[in-house]
């Protein structure tokens, strides 16, 4: 098990800058999840951190040394692909057993290891299969085994999820908590999938344009999310975000006055999310119910609020009519500067 | 899907037989003439000897030098060893360059691959004389390794591409993953990425091995004694300015043609497509 450290980590491909003086700490069997959207630079990141990419500048530390031009197979790290990446001629077997092979290890301690691994993913009745006779979940849990075998110091997950489909994905999920749990070892998941980077990280770093927006705990960065990219990214529907001009007590959003709870003074983009949007008699601003969104355990309804678009999350069981007129005001609100994007106190 | 409907079938069967009968007539016709008794051209379309005789297959396989040894055994010999050994020279040769220009960024390596293909525009009589000229330099007329040598060097560029095309073809993420289990470079290619070419290097090598096998313009202009003759210019020499040995012609090729059949199914099993399925997500 070992700390990740990255410093000043940038990464080019020819004139692109894929990474932007990444600096990151990972401590010791935290689970870190690295999320954004497709080419934000996080697979470039955690492929930096295995050595499969060279690092254009910065230093990358794992553990006490510094593996910036070390070899992968020196690092001690071990990565679950997300194409699983199978050596399809071997049994599942041989695929769990050959990292311990290839360093010479005993084999008596290799098939141990291997009994081990299987045994904790529940794949043992599946070792004498080879990778195209399993399904998509078994194998899985077979590039998850691999990556486990060898206990190695560090753990590195390229999407694993991602070609599973909805329900698998859930159980995969509890069992990569599980997993980590029992092992406590660092791992570093790439994801582009909030829902995961909530439920699986200690921490989360969003990442942009190969410019790390914000590191913090899934509570910290849905809560004071650091500028308008991570506030637009975390939650779903996203928040809702207007221009606002604020004078004194008064806000007015697009000539509307508004009623927000920290009133500030000049022009700045006004953030709410869909659950601070509270529907009651009374509230100080009037909408028109345009869409009604019913998902079982929540239901969302959109508002039309004069030019604007107000989206509230509101109990499944209260029934709203479209084109219903409903008074609503705004619980916690965030406020972010226009120009830069950045969170305002 | 609908079964197509009889008229359909009866038409697409009758095509089928034609062709193959056509493709099989010439074959059955050159085994009658093997079988057929004297040395003269059967003429008359049945593929169906009216008499059987062994004849020929008996002079073609009892040729004796003038020493009295077994001169057909030392060229069919020859044969086998020179398309063994240039299949396998250049297998070896192409399989790791083919690796190295699939999956690495060098300089020169646009510039090697176009070289490549152009030794590939050139018929080989141009080439004939000049490496009768390089061999008789180096003593190697009239031996195994000097046509070995010109045989590899030939095969090799397309050999490489036809690697080179299934190696870009293999995830790269196997090599990753073999990489961050501890496998160096070598171990990966070994261990990894060979396996998984069986039938590329099976097709590989029965093309080489074929192409070294049926090769006559270059046998025929660098050996000269009979007893380092490939079979094809043995072949040829039933061919002469006063007649031609139609018999022994007929079967001597056919004698010709049974090992390259034989070599085709012993790899034919290795000829399996979709070896990497379940490499990666599907």
């Amino acid at each position: 098990m070992a700390r990740i450290r990255l410093d000043a980590v940038q990464k080019r491909f020819g004139a692109t800058r894929v990474l932007d003086r990444v600096d990151l700490d990972v401590a010791d069997g935290e689970y870190i999840v690295l999320l954004g959207r497709s080419g934000c630079g996080k697979s470039t990141l955690l492929r930096c951190i295995a050595g499969l990419e060279e690092v254009s500048e910065g230093r990358v530390h794992i553990g006490d040394r510094d593996v910036t031009d070390v070899s992968p197979r020196d690092r001690d790290v071990a990565m679950v692909f997300q194409s699983y990446a199978l050596y399809p001629h071997m049994t599942v077997a041989r695929n769990l057993a050959f990292a311990l092979e290839i360093r010479s290890r005993p084999r008596a301690e290799i098939d141990a290891a291997v009994k081990d691994a299987a045994d904790l993913l529940d794949i043992a009745h599946l070792l004498d299969r080879l990778p195209a006779q399993l399904s998509g979940g078994q194998r899985q849990r077979v590039a998850m085994g691999r990556a486990i075998v060898r206990r190695p110091a560090v753990f590195l997950f390229d999407e694993p999820l991602s070609n599973l489909d909805a329900s698998l994905r859930h159980h995969m999920r509890l069992e990569l908590k599980r997993l980590h749990k029992r092992l406590r070892g660092t791992f570093v998941h790439v994801t582009h999938d909030q829902v995961e980077a909530m439920t699986l990280g200690d921490r989360m770093v969003l990442l942009d344009g190969g410019v790390v927006q914000q590191v913090g705990s899934p509570r910290d960065v849905y809560e004071t999310p650091a500028n308008l990219f991570v506030a637009k990214f975390i939650g779903s529907p996203q928040m809702n975000l207007w221009e606002a001009q604020g004078h004194g007590a008064h806000t007015r959003v697009q000539g509307v006055d508004v009623d927000v709870p920290v009133p500030a003074d000049g022009k700045y983009t006004l953030g709410v999310r869909p659950n601070d949007v509270r529907i009651e008699a009374g509230a100080p601003m009037t909408a028109k119910v345009e869409i009604i969104e019913a998902l079982g355990d929540e239901a969302f309804v959109h508002l039309l609020w004069g030019e604007q678009r107000v989206v509230a999350r509101v109990d499944p069981r209260t029934a709203y009519d479209v084109g219903e007129d409903v008074r609503f005001t705004f619980g916690r609100a965030h406020r972010f500067d226009t120009t830069t994007g950045s969170r305002l106190p | 899907m609908r079964a197509p409907s009889v008229p359909v079938q009866v038409v697409v069967h009758a095509a089928l037989i034609v062709f193959t009968a056509l493709t099989l007539y010439p074959i059955l016709w050159v085994v009658r003439m093997s079988v057929s008794p004297g040395q003269g051209f059967q003429s008359g379309l049945s593929p169906i000897p009216e008499h059987v005789s062994g004849e020929h297959f008996r002079a073609v396989m009892g040729t004796v030098a003038a020493d009295g040894s077994w001169l057909f055994a030392h060229q069919l010999l020859n044969s086998i060893i020179v398309s063994c050994a240039t299949a396998a020279v250049g297998v070896a040769l192409a399989t790791t360059a083919a690796y190295a220009l699939s999956r690495f960024r060098f300089p020169g390596r646009e510039a090697g691959m176009d070289a490549f293909l152009v030794t590939q525009m050139f018929p080989s009589v141009v080439v004939a004389v000049p490496l009768y000229v390089l061999l008789d330099t180096c003593g190697l007329l009239d031996s195994t390794v000097g046509l070995v040598l010109v045989y590899a060097a030939t095969s090799v560029p397309f050999s490489t591409f036809t690697l080179k095309g299934f190696f870009d073809t293999l995830p790269r993420e196997l090599e990753e993953a073999a990489l961050l289990d501890g496998a160096s470079r070598l171990q990966t290619f070994v261990r990894i990425i060979l396996p998984l070419a069986r039938p590329a290097l099976a097709v590989t090598f029965l093309f080489s091995f074929m192409t070294a096998w049926n090769e006559f313009v270059l046998a025929n202009t660098l050996l000269s004694d009979p007893r380092a003759w490939t079979l094809p210019v043995v072949l040829q020499r039933y061919v002469d300015d006063y007649g031609t040995q139609w018999g022994n012609f007929a079967a001597g090729s056919i004698l010709v043609s049974i090992p390259v059949v034989v070599l085709f199914f012993a790899l034919q099993r290795h000829f399996v497509e979709g070896l990497t399925a379940g490499a990666v997500k599907g």
